[in-house]
């Protein structure tokens, strides 16, 4: 398995999901080697977690992570939202970097854009593969599809491509000529089998990329319930007024997110409204336009930007609040939108949202309709018994998917084609 | 004693409510007009051509080639209401059924004007919607109704004796097992009859209907299994014996026990929940002649109570109705937005109570108003039941989620509730 992001670190969902996944294919019997990037140590400092295991050189054989058997190979693809221009940009911060806690000795390997360094992890995958048998490769995502088409030319192994994002995604444009795009085009067509993760993707896959439905499996991600910590309990401390009606936004501050139509909200509800408070728990590339977009309506009294916060925080601002909005513009699927139905908390959340498919009690809006959003939050304020309907209601959305099922469907794939 | 069939109609149009937002108040009360993504007269007028237009003149072709062929139906108040307000196809489709009337073998029932769900908040609004309801069956087909059906069949024992202290004969209820001693919806009851208090006592006689009330309330139960046959999986292919053909449904009313077969539907299922193209009117053209063949009659309710000695007794403790899988009250009180709507209603209707037979044309105003929104219908169209009855409440609503019908419904009723503090204050 050719994996992306793994907790601790991650910038998305994808690292959970890897884990759980692989966890409970393993779990399931199937005997798998999990192929992960070895990220640069300060990301890991600077995200301020103890790593919890082991980083494992190139040199070194393989580990065990959370009981999956583990290969760590070094590069410098530090995110899978990057592009070709971040990509040089960060390299050469990197390479110019003094700090002699944060150096590199695989900085000088590293390929000088991002085609090269891609080409680059693959060859590393393959040579890794010379004295092992597999009988298939499961790759997620576009930025490992490379070296599985390496495996399927080298080594004459098939793959299963699991798609968690596509560059429509992320870009919000359907550019046909972006590299990006033509790479995960030509690894879908490649791919023996496609996963998406709702349907929502499968219809993107099939309408923009022209991809043959009857190849596509749609595996919803499933979510674990966390117990709290006392850490979490501590961080529940956020001081909050008891005449205030707080909305959340949680997300990485981008494009994606729609993070503009959540601050338009707050511009619509305020004026009527000012107990009711926004919070932004993220941080990403918009976050200055954002703080400018506040600025501007005067809302700086009402919309409180707190930066990326820690799980245990997170959740303690899922406790508190009143209603939350996930305003996308895409979303595959939307792990965020899972963690707000398990706090029970009412949901407004974009009709371009995947996991909208498995949740069944929320208030559904198109992401660029901030005067609905406004409505429904002024509604989710006005009327408590809306609160606790879809409150109570959360709780029956909650139990249907399993980790383990999600992976007895993929291991029907595996036994089809091994 | 040869078997019959009793058909009975339900026949119902609520006045949907039109968008209302909270920052954007409405500049007029026309709670009703321009509703969207379909106005109510749009959907009248659709209705009418599948179903209300086509299923009357069948009937009345079948009234006048069968002597053995009667039916009955209940006219919601609204449904009347909307025939009268609607210019494109209203008249033609009331004067389809005053010709039904006109045939003298179709019985017309009492109901509540408004189709709600008065009985449960207050028995001074019900009996004055059931007396609406009735001076427009006496005003369009000059019959005085002498059988009740109460919204969708919802029934108890202390309605039963409600409405027999009002002059009535009988009511129609759900075959519901729980009710019957022996499982047996074809035999005619006698109400279980239970002592009322003496402020409803007297709300009965002020609103009472003859100047005899009848010994024992007669109630007539559906036959569910073979009702839903027609109504719900007529065109459904998963019954071995499909396509239902006349003279199989003929067989099964046959083989049934009992002395009659109480076919309850929504006259809907005649062209618009069952579409022309299933063979929906071929089944009720045949029907007749099937049934003929196999010495089957059809009686009226009244008919029906009259004809058969009334047997055992029909016990509802709880309410009962027609309605989802649980055949009680959840569909419209079941999850916490429905009961506050509920109880909304239920205050708004105290605050009205000194008022409900004034004469003042502006407490008059938002009397209609607030009557319209009792309908039932809003607050089925709140059930959250969403992943097995679920898909019943969401064909019939206007809305995509229970949630927006919630909002919408509270929104429109605070703004009435804000009239009705405003015309009270003038009117003072």
């Amino acid at each position: 398995m050719l994996g992306w992001e793994y907790p601790p670190v991650f910038s998305g969902g994808l690292g959970v999901v890897t884990k759980n996944l692989a966890q409970a294919l393993v779990h399931q019997g199937a005997d798998i080697t999990l192929v992960l990037p070895q990220f640069i140590t300060h990301k890991i400092i600077r995200s301020g977690y103890d790593p919890g295991v082991k980083l494992l050189s190139f040199a070194d054989g393989f580990a065990y992570e959370n009981q999956v058997r583990t290969k760590r190979v070094p590069t410098f693809f530090y995110s899978p939202y990057l592009n070709a221009a971040g990509y040089k940009e960060a390299l050469i911060k990197h390479q110019n970097n003094k700090n002699p806690f944060e150096t590199d000795e695989n900085a000088s390997v590293y390929g000088q854009d991002l085609w090269a360094e891609i080409d680059r992890f693959a060859a590393e995958v393959v040579a890794l593969t010379e004295n092992n048998e597999f009988d298939l490769v499961h790759a997620h995502d576009w930025i490992t599809a490379e070296a599985a088409i390496q495996l399927k030319l080298q080594r004459n192994l098939n793959f299963i491509l699991h798609i968690h994002a596509t560059e429509v995604d992320r870009t919000g444009t359907t550019d046909k000529n972006s590299e990006v795009f033509k790479r995960e085009q030509y690894a879908m067509q490649q791919a023996i089998r496609v996963i998406t993760v709702s349907q929502y993707t499968k219809k993107i896959l099939v309408d923009q990329y022209g991809i043959d439905a009857e190849k596509i499996l749609v595996v919803y991600n499933a979510y674990e319930t966390k117990t709290p910590t006392p850490e979490y309990i501590k961080a529940r401390q956020f001081p909050k007024n008891k005449k205030e009606f707080w909305v959340l936004f949680i997300g990485r501050v981008t494009l994606q997110k729609g993070p503009e139509y959540f601050v338009e909200t707050a511009a619509k509800v305020v004026p009527h409204d000012a107990d009711v408070h926004f919070h932004i728990a993220g941080d990403g590339d918009m976050m200055p336009q954002i703080r400018q977009q506040i600025k501007d309506c005067g809302l700086e009294s009402n919309v409180h930007c707190h930066g990326f916060l820690p799980p245990a925080k997170r959740d303690a601002l899922y406790m508190l609040a009143d209603a939350c909005i996930i305003p996308s513009v895409s979303e595959p699927f939307g792990l965020t939108a899972i963690e707000v139905i398990d706090h029970c908390t009412p949901l407004i959340i974009s009709k371009n949202c995947g996991a909208n498919e498995i949740i069944g009690h929320k208030l559904e809006v198109d992401f660029f309709d901030t005067d609905q959003m406004a409505e429904y939050v002024l509604a989710l304020k006005k009327y408590p018994e809306l609160r606790r309907t879809l409150r109570t209601k959360a709780m029956d959305n909650k139990g249907r998917l399993t980790w383990e099922a999600q992976a007895s469907r993929i291991m029907e794939i595996y036994e089809n084609y091994s | 004693m040869a078997k019959s069939i009793c058909f009975y109609f339900q026949v119902h149009q609520p006045f949907r409510i039109r968008e209302h937002k909270l920052r954007y108040p409405p500049e007029n009360h026309e709670y009703f007009k321009g509703v969207t993504p379909q106005s109510n007269e749009e959907i009248f007028d659709k209705v009418s051509q599948k179903c209300y237009l086509p299923t009357t003149k069948l009937l009345k072709e079948l009234c006048e080639q069968y002597p053995n062929f009667h039916c009955a139906f209940s006219l919601s108040g609204v449904f009347v209401e909307q025939c009268e307000r609607y210019t494109n196809l209203g008249s033609e489709v009331l004067e389809c059924f005053q010709d039904l009337a006109k045939t003298g073998k179709v019985e017309y029932l009492a109901e509540t004007y408004y189709h709600s769900l008065s009985f449960l908040y207050s028995k001074a609004e019900f009996a004055r919607q059931i007396e609406m309801q009735r001076n427009l069956m006496i005003k369009y087909f000059d019959q005085k109704p002498t059988v009740f059906r109460n919204t969708e069949l919802i029934y108890r024992d202390d309605l039963g004796e409600f409405i027999r202290l009002m002059g009535y004969k009988g009511v129609m209820a759900e075959g519901w097992a729980t009710a019957l001693p022996d499982d047996n919806p074809n035999l005619v009851r006698h109400a279980h009859s239970i002592e009322l208090g003496d402020s409803d006592f007297k709300v009965t006689q002020a609103h009472k209907v003859s100047e005899t009330i009848p010994d024992h309330l007669n109630i007539l139960t559906k036959n569910y299994l073979l009702s839903d046959d027609i109504a719900f999986r007529f065109s459904q292919t998963t019954k071995s014996d499909l396509p239902l053909t006349a003279d199989t449904f003929a067989q099964w009313v046959d083989e049934s026990p009992g002395d009659t077969i109480n076919l309850f539907m929504d006259f809907e299922t005649f062209g618009e929940h069952q579409w022309e193209d299933t063979g929906i009117f071929e089944f009720l053209r045949h029907l007749p002649k099937a049934c003929a063949d196999r010495d089957i009659v059809f009686r009226t309710p009244s008919q029906t109570i009259d004809h058969f000695e009334a047997q055992h007794n029909y016990k509802a403790t709880e309410f009962i109705s027609w309605a989802d899988a649980e055949r009680d009250i959840s569909a419209w009180l079941e999850n916490d937005m429905q009961r506050n709507a509920f109880k909304e209603i239920s205050r708004i209707e105290n605050k009205l109570f000194a008022h409900l037979d004034s004469k003042n044309e502006a407490i008059q105003e938002v009397l209609a108003d607030f009557r319209k929104l009792q309908t039932s219908d809003h607050l089925y169209y709140m059930s959250t039941k969403f992943w097995a009855d679920g898909d019943v409440h969401t064909y019939f609503s206007p809305y995509e989620n229970p949630y927006d019908a919630y909002i919408n419904f509270m929104n429109t009723i605070h703004h009435l509730d804000w009239r009705v503090d405003l015309t009270l204050e003038q009117n003072n």
